[in-house]
């Protein structure tokens, strides 16, 4: 964590996590309703990295949040002490639920309207599994993540969520996580 | 490591010890450290085996007493400095008869043929390159984006359905990295194991983007 710092990107990193919101499908989408402005948008950049290099969300090489893994995990585990319950998603933003290879796949997964969700429980808040999680599954430019104040079930594993679930998970977000820098790195949304 | 005559000095220009009374002779010839002392200014206790020196392929000063001495030099190599007593030389004492002139090292392989450390440059995930990202960049494949995206837009991949793999146009990329295709492998490939994803060029060079850590890949 010494080469790292949280940098507060003000108004601008607001605009773009609305604006990405804004861009996609699902729950993405349905998040952009959600108050945006009156959050804070944060990202973990290298010690001494300008606002004005900071801001530039489609550059890559900056280097930024998965070599410092340990940090999600502290992350979460702080807003575990917060939330009793909490759960972390990540949306596919390429696959859709009818895809071949996703009936093969037994990573823990519900859909909604064809969309895929990852999830993890709190149990499973390692910096290994969020990691993996942020970036390995989706198989698109865009990642986007939610971390939830409630649990999610296993019994939706591989499941159509009904309505009343999903909004029921949108209401909880407490946090949206944005891949930026080229997918290098994230702008993080806190309610 | 230090040599042999950093160890033993010679006191008698007269070399005659034989096989079956070397430590005499050699006790005789050569003031032998005793073990208790370092024998060397950059030697420090330690553990390990003996070897005297550059010619430590030559023989070797054996003993396996509780009063074996180690030693260990400055740059770390670990040296062991038998008691006298029961020290016996190998090979035979004939090397002592006369002062080294010319010493023929033993054989060592130092021109091993080289095998390269460079890995092979990887095989891009199709046979071409895709040059226009607005058509599929293989049969089968399908355009997955956001809220209104159109086929080669920023905003979305070409997806393999068969294989949950993905390809997203960059092609208005700036420098250093300029244009090309991101491409985000399926899940737990082994011939793409950077999960991260690659960047695949025109010229058909493939880039892992930043590895994970290696614990996570």
């Amino acid at each position: 964590m010494n080469n790292f710092v949280e940098l507060n990107l003000g108004k601008a990193g607001l605009e773009f996590v609305q604006n990405s919101l804004n861009d996609w499908k699902g729950l993405a989408k349905d998040a952009a309703s959600l108050p945006i402005q009156t959050g804070t948008a944060m990202a973990l950049v290298p010690k001494g990295t300008s606002m004005e290099r900071a801001l530039q969300f489609s550059k890559c090489n900056i280097k930024v949040s998965h070599y410092e893994p340990n940090w999600f995990e502290d992350r979460f585990h702080r807003l575990m002490k917060e939330h009793q319950k909490c759960s972390f998603i990540v949306q596919d933003m390429a696959s859709i639920s009818t895809d071949d290879w996703v009936k093969k796949s037994d990573s823990p997964m519900f859909f909604h309207n064809k969309s895929i969700y990852y999830y993890l429980n709190r149990k499973d808040f390692r910096a290994d599994k969020i990691v993996d999680l942020l970036y390995a599954y989706p198989g698109s430019h865009h990642v986007f993540g939610f971390f939830l104040k409630c649990g999610i079930t296993d019994a939706i594993q591989k499941q159509d969520v009904p309505s009343e679930t999903y909004k029921g998970i949108l209401d909880n977000i407490v946090e949206i996580y944005v891949s930026a820098y080229d997918r290098e790195g994230h702008v993080i949304w806190t309610r | 490591m230090v040599g042999f005559f950093d160890l033993v000095t010679p006191t008698s220009p007269d070399f005659s010890a034989d096989n079956d009374n070397a430590l005499t002779s050699i006790s005789s010839l050569y003031s032998i450290p005793d073990g208790t002392n370092p024998i060397a200014s950059n030697m420090t206790p330690g553990g390990g085996a003996f070897t005297l020196g550059q010619w430590g392929n030559m023989f070797q000063v054996r003993a396996d007493t509780a009063q074996n001495q180690e030693w260990q030099s400055d740059d770390g190599n670990v040296e062991q400095l038998n008691n006298t007593q029961t020290a016996q030389m190998l090979p035979p004492s004939t090397i002592f008869t006369k002062p080294p002139v010319e010493v023929v090292k033993p054989p060592v392989e130092l021109f091993k043929p080289q095998t390269s450390t460079v890995e092979p440059p990887l095989e891009p995930p199709l046979p071409n390159y895709p040059t226009d990202p607005t058509k599929p960049p293989a049969p089968g494949w399908e355009w997955r984006g956001g809220e209104g995206s159109q086929p080669g837009d920023t905003r979305g991949a070409w997806k393999s359905p068969n294989q949950g793999e993905s390809l997203h146009p960059d092609t208005e990329h700036g420098p250093p990295e300029g244009p090309h295709h991101d491409y985000n492998p399926p899940t737990g490939s082994t011939k793409y194991p950077n999960r991260n994803g690659y960047r695949w060029y025109p010229n058909g060079r493939m880039e892992p983007k930043s590895i994970l850590p290696e614990d996570y890949v």
